[in-house]
């Protein structure tokens, strides 16, 4: 009867053992301002689903995640800041008692902006940052302005709202790592987080020329751990060394509590997998959750998985969604 | 010195909060209606004294059981099957509790202090080796910690 309190790694947290998500990644839209190199969701101007959620439906799921107690939703695109209705959905999480994360690639973080963020009571704000220069920058976003961003980023400053940076490594920036991880603690990051380029959506077509070798990786990773040192106590340096394919096969044996809900509210196993395991415009959030955990059961998402070992460019498959 | 100041310093000695008229010489100060003044007076009183019912209410169900405890900013705790979680949302760190864990847990959400958590607790589980209270003092400690809880 002894009460007590264990804190294995999130990651180990058996998803089967719960009764919801504890994170909930939403991907309100696929409209995006950018059409970026890299994008896994292949986002970009015109791109939004033709069926995307109407108010109804999208306020239904929000009412859901507050009632089950999912502790924290993520709005991401696209570019969430892009929906029409990104205040108002944030509005209600947020007052249901949601800790809300925002992914965007900072180019509407206005003043302004950042105020209606910050009186919404978003938790933080997590911005891609992928150049420290604007050639760099425009390398891997054409189209997009660094300048804008470093404007947001001070926006979101003086407004109070946690900043936490995303740095996507490519050949044109791998060598800015560090510069950047500068940067974004100067902007007052909490957090910076990175990882290897994942070799699946937009990425699949110019791998080539965007792949950084394994050399600059190993470079890359070895400033990481000196500037996670540097930064203690002050800003949490993070990254993952693991691979895709690695990174999928644990899953298989741990699938973390968490699920993608996709524009159209078609739930995702996982973004990198081509699952569909149910769809909130129809089912219940609870009845998807329990589709979720026997779906990562499927033989056919191990079989997924083993044969992208095998072939790599099953990978750009991944929006050829396959329904459990 | 305002009008409104002179009201409620007449009411405190008057003992009248119903906003009586001013008398004597500050009777004529100012130009603002009688009535209305009054009126405004009794509705900030009336919000005086029920700020000051909720305060005494609060210091009456943490001073009688202890220390009041909360949970962390950014940690939220979801009951569950085996027990509870409890989820730290800026590091997404999850700490699994055990069902006597998130009886804890659900008990300082309620209210219960340091001094009446492990009587809460006794009534819902025995205690044969009389080791809940240290056990849930212990449990509280990890908590803290943790970061898990703050009072």
């Amino acid at each position: 009867m002894t009460p007590t309190a264990q804190a294995p790694d999130a990651r180990q947290v058996r998803a089967s053992d719960l009764g919801a998500p504890l994170y909930v990644a939403w991907q309100i839209t696929n409209e995006c301002n950018l059409r970026c190199l890299h994008c896994i969701e292949e986002s970009g101007p015109q791109r939004a689903f033709p069926g995307e959620l109407d108010p109804a439906q999208a306020f239904s799921i929000l009412g859901q995640l507050v009632e089950c107690q999912v502790p924290t939703v993520c709005f991401s695109g696209g570019e969430p800041m892009l929906h029409p209705g990104f205040f108002e959905m944030a509005m209600r999480l947020c007052a249901g008692g949601v800790s809300l994360k925002v992914e965007t690639n900072g180019h509407f973080l206005s003043q302004e902006n950042c105020l209606r963020l910050k009186e919404s009571g978003v938790q933080s704000v997590q911005v891609s940052l992928d150049g420290a220069t604007q050639e760099s920058y425009s390398a891997l976003r054409p189209g997009g302005k660094l300048d804008l961003v470093l404007e947001g980023l001070g926006n979101l400053q003086a407004a109070g709202i946690p900043l936490e940076v995303n740095f996507c490594p490519t050949r044109a920036n791998i060598a800015e790592a560090e510069r950047i991880v500068d940067m974004a603690h100067a902007a007052g990051a909490t957090g910076f987080y990175t990882g290897r380029t994942m070799y699946t959506g937009g990425a699949v077509r110019v791998w080539e020329r965007l792949a950084p070798s394994e050399d600059q990786y190993r470079s890359f990773f070895a400033a990481l751990h000196r500037k996670a040192q540097e930064y203690k106590g002050r800003m949490r340096v993070r990254y993952h060394e693991m691979g895709l394919v690695e990174e999928l096969k644990y899953r298989l044996s741990h699938p973390a509590a968490l699920f993608i809900i996709l524009p159209d509210g078609r739930v995702k196993l996982i973004n990198a997998l081509p699952f569909v395991c149910g769809d909130l415009r129809t089912e219940r959030l609870t009845d998807v959750w329990a589709a979720f955990q026997r779906a990562w059961k499927d033989p056919r998402v191990a079989e997924f998985v083993a044969g992208m070992e095998r072939r790599p460019e099953l990978a750009a498959e991944l929006h050829r969604w396959v329904r459990l | 010195m305002s009008r409104y100041q002179r009201l409620t310093r007449e009411a405190w000695r008057s003992g009248d909060y119903g906003g009586a008229e001013l008398r004597g010489p500050e009777r004529d100060a100012g130009a603002e209606d009688p009535e209305s003044l009054r009126s405004f007076v009794r509705s900030r009183m009336e919000w005086i004294v029920e700020r000051e019912a909720c305060s005494i209410a609060r210091e009456g169900s943490s001073g009688q059981g202890g220390n009041a405890m909360k949970l962390a900013q950014h940690v939220k705790f979801r009951e569950e099957k085996f027990g509870g979680v409890l989820f730290e949302t800026k590091s997404e760190r999850v700490f699994t509790l055990s069902p006597t864990g998130a009886a804890v847990v659900h008990e300082l959400l309620q209210g219960a202090g340091d001094a009446d958590l492990v009587e809460r607790l006794k009534t819902r589980y025995d205690d044969p080796k009389g080791t809940l209270e240290k056990e849930a003092s212990d449990f509280i400690a990890s908590l803290r910690q943790n970061g898990l809880v703050t009072e």
